[in-house]
């Protein structure tokens, strides 16, 4: 097999964990670097996450998915790495010094590259009913939250028309909302605990008054073609369901968003240490067991926000640079950025814990609990205290009178790479206008090239707010 | 008019459609189904039996031991890979012994080469992880594993190539004797042919009842399994059965071809054939089996749980019951009741079915061209580096991984589409090159192969099916 090329550093996945390893590493000096992806852009599962929330900690700017890897994509640019996109690494050899990668993509097929240093950043995949061990029939219309995303968000399929979402996390939630805009009924959202944070609980599950049961799983599946329904149960203390309690729910979809699985294949060490959530074992910067090997993002474990991702990969390029270098291989841990990977935004935990004239503030991660009073003598109706800013008393103010939302959804797109291309409110759009801002968007066709920013609705629902694209479309 | 028509392309069918194929006559195979081995064949755990377990000097024993001996040569002409990697029937008790020695008895009956009965320690020794608990076990070296999907396939590919026409979505509602030929009505219009053979499976019982009063009833028997992830470390190395005690159920523990561990099945009536889901008593119990016979078996490493349903002839006593291959008016034969180790008899089986059309007066003359290779068609990434080499220059799309787990590519899917009997639906696609069959389940490679199959079949994304009619993947497009 012949070696194409020679690298310093080679990282695995131009996801949110592999670009920023490669800005770092590239800003640090390191010169010949490879990303290689296998989808066909880099950004990884961003791309299909349309909705906003991302870079709220890192950047202190609420952005979609796709703006957040494009603002990657911006700094990767500058950063001299070389991308390999459409390629698939299939095997690496650590017994070999350099390193050896084989891989497969289109333009050289089979082949083999060298690296000194590897970073990988595979990221996950997603539980799958399968591994549940929930019983039932097999029947079209069981889908992962990941899988029915992309469906929708990338490739404009529907997966179905009557959901039961099972899993109460941010992904479950959020493709609820998804669902919801998209004229998808959910009929119930079940989740064994209690999770998620409060903004998505408020903003995706009671927004739009979709019901949600903890402590529940799924019996069974029914159906022998289609879905037809699910039977679910609650469960007891010791986490076995009560089956005299199961209940009936007829729908044609059941999305799963049980939980997520560090993609660890490329880690194939005859005895790879794991972790005990099952992914690559690293110390506080990313290095491994394996000497110039790193590992960071959700190949490691579950990140619960897309900042730390980020940050952690910017930990793994600073080590690779320090591995290739540095004098002193193994500098001691920077302790620098640990307050951040520690920090929490408020859960559902804190919104079930609200008083009766309390509130959480969704507008910055800090989840300021707001206490409100009735009062008619100050022009406003009421009185807010326990803001910790200025914006937090507006945001309170603005939810109790007029609430708003950032809406974000797709529109078609003709003659560019993709076929849709995501959207987003420029500013937030008033709850009730979403729906109809979402059929305006669905009338809507675009002729590429599209960029981000540009309007592509203006005031949309007579709201007086553009939609602009969140993404780029570039021509075919 | 053809000659012979075959109502049912399950293994059996397909198996004769083959060996009909070598000769100078007009077949046709019917199959209610979209695809090849839909029904029992489907769901079948992928062991080739020695033999041991039917009553001895039985048709179900018989074929089982040639059936075995027969496929080593029909692997090598279709390419399709099996390893005997020989079995261990253990034991726990005193009561298990006692089995082994009947089982013993059994396969001498039945002509099943070298077999040792061998103590709890040199089946440890052969087994690592085995319970300790284990006494005695039956030790068969000509049990094997074999890859189902590819052996269907290959089967049915080779009698296609043959000349045999297969008719997918067709479905038989009646069977007319017209005198010198049969008429035979399904829901695509009528079909006429000299010769019936009946191997419908599930249906066969009726498609008989057309031309005969019905005596065997066939029931359905739910068989279910659990899928665990390809071992790095293989764990299993033999086909495990357990001599089972009072009150249970029999289950075996197995390699696939793939290196999958397989356990299963259970045996259940049910009232229908579409009853094919799992139940949590079911897996519940093939857990129980699975740590017995293993107790270090690491659950978590579940990623699937299926059903099938294998035919039950439920009318005869156990002691009695066997596979049925008979003749069933003039000029048809029907096979009755085949469900395990039909597999492993099917070689057999089908020449048996031959015979008795042979003396109906179905004349067999060979043909000189008949071509007992299948098509070649290894994936990508399992050819050799030139021929890589070949396939990139041909086709470019060869470098493009679909399914990610599996490991195959664009250009895989595109030759699967090209080859003779096309996969049409989703399972088809996965039938023929495990696409979706890996750890993810399809979550990232289903909504991709709904679009190249969409593509490659000129039809709208929500008319790709997952199986069967009515087993649409998606409702359309969103916007």
């Amino acid at each position: 097999m012949e070696v194409f090329s020679h690298y310093e550093l080679v990282i695995v996945g131009a996801g949110a964990a592999g670009m920023a390893a490669a800005v770092s590493a590239g800003k640090k000096g390191i010169k010949k670097i490879l990303i290689v992806d296998r989808n066909e852009h880099s950004g990884g599962i961003l791309r299909q996450c349309i909705h906003d929330g991302f870079g709220l900690h890192l950047l202190q700017v609420s952005m979609t998915g796709p703006e957040y890897a494009e603002y990657w994509q911006a700094k990767m640019g500058g950063c001299g790495a070389e991308i390999s996109l459409s390629t698939t690494i299939l095997d690496i050899d650590y017994e070999k010094k350099p390193y050896r990668l084989t891989f497969l993509n289109e333009e050289y097929g089979y082949g083999v590259c060298e690296a000194d240093a590897i970073i990988l950043a595979c990221g996950c995949r997603e539980r799958t009913l399968g591994q549940m061990r929930i019983p039932g029939s097999r029947p079209a219309g069981v889908y992962t939250a990941g899988t029915a995303q992309y469906m929708m968000n990338v490739r404009n399929l529907l997966p179905g028309r009557t959901a039961v979402i099972l899993g109460s996390g941010d992904i479950g939630l959020i493709m609820a909302r998804r669902f919801t805009l998209e004229g998808i009924k959910v009929r119930l959202i079940l989740g064994e605990a209690a999770s998620g944070l409060a903004r998505n609980h408020i903003q995706c599950v009671k927004d739009f008054g979709i019901p949600i049961r903890f402590g529940y799983t799924v019996l069974s599946i029914h159906g022998y073609r289609r879905l037809k329904g699910v039977t679910i149960a609650p469960l007891d203390a010791g986490g076995m369901p009560r089956i005299e309690e199961k209940e009936y729910i007829q729908c044609d979809t059941l999305l799963v968003a049980a939980g997520l699985i560090p993609e660890t294949e490329l880690w194939s060490l005859p005895d790879n240490p794991l972790s005990e959530v099952g992914g690559i074992l690293t110390d506080a910067e990313g290095r491994t067991s394996q000497p110039g090997v790193f590992a960071c993002g959700n190949v490691t474990k579950i990140f619960d926000l897309v900042d730390k991702v980020s940050l952690a990969g910017e930990k793994a390029g600073i080590a690779a640079y320090d591995y290739l270098y540095a004098r002193n291989k193994n500098p001691a841990p920077n302790h620098k950025n640990d307050a951040f990977f520690e920090r929490r935004e408020p859960t559902y935990e804190a919104l079930a814990a609200l008083g009766e004239n309390e509130m959480i503030c969704t507008r910055c991660p800090r989840g300021c609990i707001l206490h409100i009073a009735k009062h008619t003598g100050n022009g406003r109706g009421y009185d807010v205290s326990g803001e910790g800013c200025k914006k937090g008393m507006e945001a309170a103010l603005e939810e109790l009178t007029m609430p708003k939302r950032i809406l974000t959804t797709t529109v078609k797109v003709e003659e560019g790479r993709s076929i849709l291309i995501p959207v987003r409110s420029e500013n937030p759009v008033p709850k009730g206008l979403l729906r109809a801002a979402v059929k305006e968007c669905n009338r809507c066709i675009l002729k590429a090239p599209v960029s981000r920013g540009q309007v592509v609705l203006g005031n949309v629902a007579g709201s007086g707010v553009d939609m602009i694209a969140s993404g780029t479309v570039e021509k075919i | 008019m053809y000659d012979v028509a075959i109502i049912g392309g399950g293994i059996l069918g397909c198996t004769i459609a083959r060996e009909l194929s070598r000769y100078h006559l007009h077949v046709t195979v019917l199959e209610k189904a979209y695809d090849i081995g839909e029904g029992a064949t489907k769901t079948n755990s992928g062991v080739l039996a020695a033999g041991f377990h039917p009553r001895g000097g039985s048709l179900k024993g018989i074929s089982c031991v040639k059936g075995n001996d027969m496929y080593r040569q029909i692997c090598e002409e279709l390419d399709i890979p099996v390893r005997f990697i020989g079995s261990l029937y253990v034991a726990f008790s005193r009561n298990g012994t006692e089995m082994i020695a009947q089982k013993y008895n059994k396969g001498i009956k039945n002509g099943v080469q070298r077999m040792e009965i061998i103590d709890g320690d040199q089946a440890r020794s052969m087994q690592p992880g085995l319970s300790p608990k284990v006494i005695q076990a039956l030790y068969a070296p000509t049990t094997g594993i074999i890859d189902v999907f590819g052996l269907i396939l290959r089967t049915a590919q080779n009698a296609s190539e043959n000349g045999v026409e297969f008719h997918f979505d067709t479905e038989v509602s009646d069977i007319i004797d017209e005198g010198r030929h049969y008429t035979v009505h399904t829901n695509k219009g009528t079909v006429q042919a000299e010769y019936i053979v009946n191997t419908a499976g599930e249906e066969a019982a009726s498609i008989e009842g057309f031309l005969r009063p019905a005596d065997l009833v066939i029931r359905p028997r739910r068989g279910q399994f659990y899928v665990f992830d390809k071992q790095t470390d293989s764990v299993v190395r033999h086909v495990i059965y357990q001599a089972q005690d009072m009150d249970e159920k029999g289950c075996l523990l197995t390699l696939s071809i793939d290196g999958n561990l397989i356990a299963g099945p259970t045996s259940e009536n049910v009232s229908s054939y579409k009853r094919v889901e799992t139940t949590r008593e079911g897996l519940e119990l093939i857990e129980q089996v699975a740590r017995k016979i293993m107790p270090g078996l690491d659950m978590g490493k579940v990623i699937a749980s299926f059903a099938g349903a294998r035919t039950n002839i439920s009318n005869v006593a156990k002691e009695e019951k066997d596979f049925v291959i008979r003749k069933s008016a003039r000029n048809m034969v029907s096979a009755l009741g085949i469900k395990n180790p039909g597999l492993t008899g099917a070689p057999y089986l089908a020449l048996k079915a031959v015979d008795i059309l042979r003396e109906e007066g179905l004349i067999l003359e060979a043909k000189a061209g008949f071509n007992t290779q299948a098509v070649s068609g290894k994936k990508f990434l399992d050819c050799s580096v030139a021929e890589q080499k070949k396939r990139m220059t041909e086709d470019r799309r060869y470098g493009n991984v679909i399914c990610r787990c599996e490991k195959i590519t664009e250009g895989d899917i595109l030759r699967v589409l090209s080859e003779p009997l096309p996969p049409r639906t989703l399972n088809g696609m996965k039938k023929r090159l495990r696409a979706g069959m890996g750890r993810c389940q399809g979550s990232f490679c289903t909504p991709r192969i709904i679009e190249i199959l969409s593509r490659e079949m000129k039809v709208k994304p929500e008319k790709i099916l997952k199986n069967t009619q009515g087993s649409s993947l998606v409702k359309g497009r969103v916007k």
